[in-house]
């Protein structure tokens, strides 16, 4: 198993690709600390990951809160003994609030807050637990939005995921000489609850059109498609790789937008 | 096994980063033909992928040649029913100052970097297309991102180049299911552009690596081998245009003037 004897923590993994991630980690012999602020739909997911064998604890938390992050790290040091994985995965977005003149300076802060101030505080608490056994490796949920921009999402959003992006980079270089690798996952359109298309939908074509028509590949990614891609860079496979950023979008950033 | 079933092709497999992939694709179930230009040194790669109880054949090939790209696709075809995954691998290295590069040498550099992926991708999508899909993955080079006074205008072009390339044949071919991506590696230790292991413990290129490369250790074939198998196998279904980099944060790092960390 490719993340054997090895403790996870993975944020919003209450749906799409943090409980795909959290699935798939734990499949692979992780011990698997889920946090979110669901906490019903935490432990339905934690039940499921112990009812095939595998470990997992759900702490409830908001990753924009500082408190609430270093009791998520907290848990998993208190609960298996160290922290090796960290997958920053919580994310927002409003759809409501597309034009930078009509997005209210709420709305900017929550999204700020989750996506890009909630990974800071995941690496500055995950950190000095890391050093502690030698070592880890900490992934960043960004999105191909962190330099291509949309019409669909809030100024807030693809900020915070040009800031995610440039933070993955940046603590990729100030901790590699400590053996703590920083990597990014980039994610195109992936069927999840953010982009209303939760993943039983995803072959659905009526719901999938508008999207599918720009997609080389033809279709949504699913959640597991960055949860396989996340596993990569947590485990010992991507030993030399720190610092970058993996595109997962069927193609739509490589390609012009011309409908094929 | 994540390549189970699957046949794949890796080129200039007699030894380093193609070895290594050759060998854990098999490990992962894939039926390997591994090809290059010294024979001995491929039969003995295919010999120990069989005594490992993996499939294995040698072809012996020139990447820079048509026909040699095209014969190894045929044989594998012959030999094992289709193509699956093609790891267009072999390249060489070139040093010096731009002007200073003779035409036959940057056409050399060229043709076996370069090319030899068009070819690849040439022969390999009509089988992937028949199969109902496929993998091909190139080996750029972190120095196709960024330059350096280490590599020739050659290798930088020819890298920067299968980046470019990689991209246009995951549009003309994502249709037919047919995923195109590549890896650009760094400092891979003992092999690529220097195989006289000398070359590590130069002064200069110490001091290079120690001001340069956040991470402390060299990569390893390994390290490739496996971000190979990550874009051969369905694991990456949803990811084609994409260059996975790896190269101990060396691209993404300005100069550490105040050393690591």
């Amino acid at each position: 198993m490719r993340l054997d004897g090895k403790v996870a923590i993975v944020t919003g993994a209450t749906a799409g690709m943090g409980r795909a991630a959290a699935e798939l980690f734990a499949q692979e012999g992780a011990k698997v600390v889920l946090c979110g602020r669901r906490e019903s739909l935490g432990q339905e997911i934690v039940d499921v990951i112990r009812g095939r064998g595998g470990e997992a604890t759900f702490v409830t938390a908001d990753v924009a809160k500082a408190d609430d992050v270093k009791r998520v790290v907290d848990t998993a040091v208190r609960a298996y003994g160290k922290l090796d994985v960290l997958f920053n995965n919580a994310g927002i977005d409003y759809s409501d609030y597309v034009q930078a003149d009509r997005e209210t300076e709420e709305v900017w802060d929550h999204v700020i807050d989750v996506n890009l101030k909630g990974t800071f505080l995941g690496i500055k608490y995950a950190v000095p637990e890391m050093r502690k056994v030698g070592g880890g490796s900490i992934i960043n949920n960004s999105s191909v939005n962190d330099s291509q921009a949309g019409t669909a999402s809030t100024s807030s959003y693809h900020a915070s995921k040009g800031g995610v992006t440039a933070l993955t980079k940046k603590a990729a270089v100030v901790y590699a000489a400590d053996n703590i690798r920083v990597n990014a996952v980039n994610p195109g359109p992936i069927a999840t609850e953010m982009v209303d298309i939760p993943w039983d939908k995803l072959t659905d074509p009526d719901t999938i059109d508008t999207r599918l028509r720009l997609q080389p590949l033809r279709r949504m990614g699913h959640p597991m498609d960055v949860a396989y891609a996340a596993l990569y860079f947590a485990s010992d496979e991507s030993a030399f790789v720190t610092g970058a950023t993996l595109i997962i979008d069927g193609g739509q950033a490589a390609a012009y937008r011309d409908v094929v | 096994m994540r390549l189970d079933g699957k046949v794949a092709i890796v080129t200039g497999s007699t030894a380093g980063i193609g070895k290594g992939a050759a060998i854990l694709f098999a490990r992962e179930g894939a039926k390997v033909v591994v090809s290059g230009r010294t024979v001995d040194a491929g039969e003995r790669v295919a010999e120990e992928i069989r005594a490992g109880g993996g499939e294995a054949m040698f072809v012996k090939a020139d990447v820079s040649l048509a026909a040699d790209v095209q014969r190894p696709v045929d044989e594998t075809v012959a030999a094992y029913g289709k193509l699956d995954v093609l790891f267009n691998n072999a390249g060489i290295g070139n040093k010096g100052l731009t002007a200073d590069e003779s035409e036959e040498s940057w056409d050399r550099c060229m043709n076996v970097n370069l090319k030899s992926v068009f070819l690849g991708i040439k022969y390999a999508v009509p089988e992937m297309i028949r199969n109902g899909g496929g993998s091909i993955v190139s080996n750029a080079s972190m120095w196709g991102i960024t330059a350096s006074h280490r590599c020739a205008g050659s290798y930088v072009a020819s890298k920067a180049a299968i980046i470019g390339l990689t991209k246009k044949a995951a549009l003309d071919y994502a249709k037919q299911k047919i995923r195109v991506n590549c890896i650009s590696p760094g400092d891979i230790g003992f092999v690529g552009m220097e195989n006289d292991q000398s070359y590590w413990t130069r002064p200069d290129i110490v001091e290079d690596f120690e001001t340069r490369q956040p991470y402390p250790h060299m990569g390893t074939p390994e390290d490739c081998a496996y971000a190979a198998l990550y874009l051969a196998s369905d694991e990456s279904a949803f990811v084609t245009g994409s260059n996975l980099v790896l190269d101990g944060g060396m691209t993404i790092a300005e100069i550490l003037a105040g050393g690591r960390g």
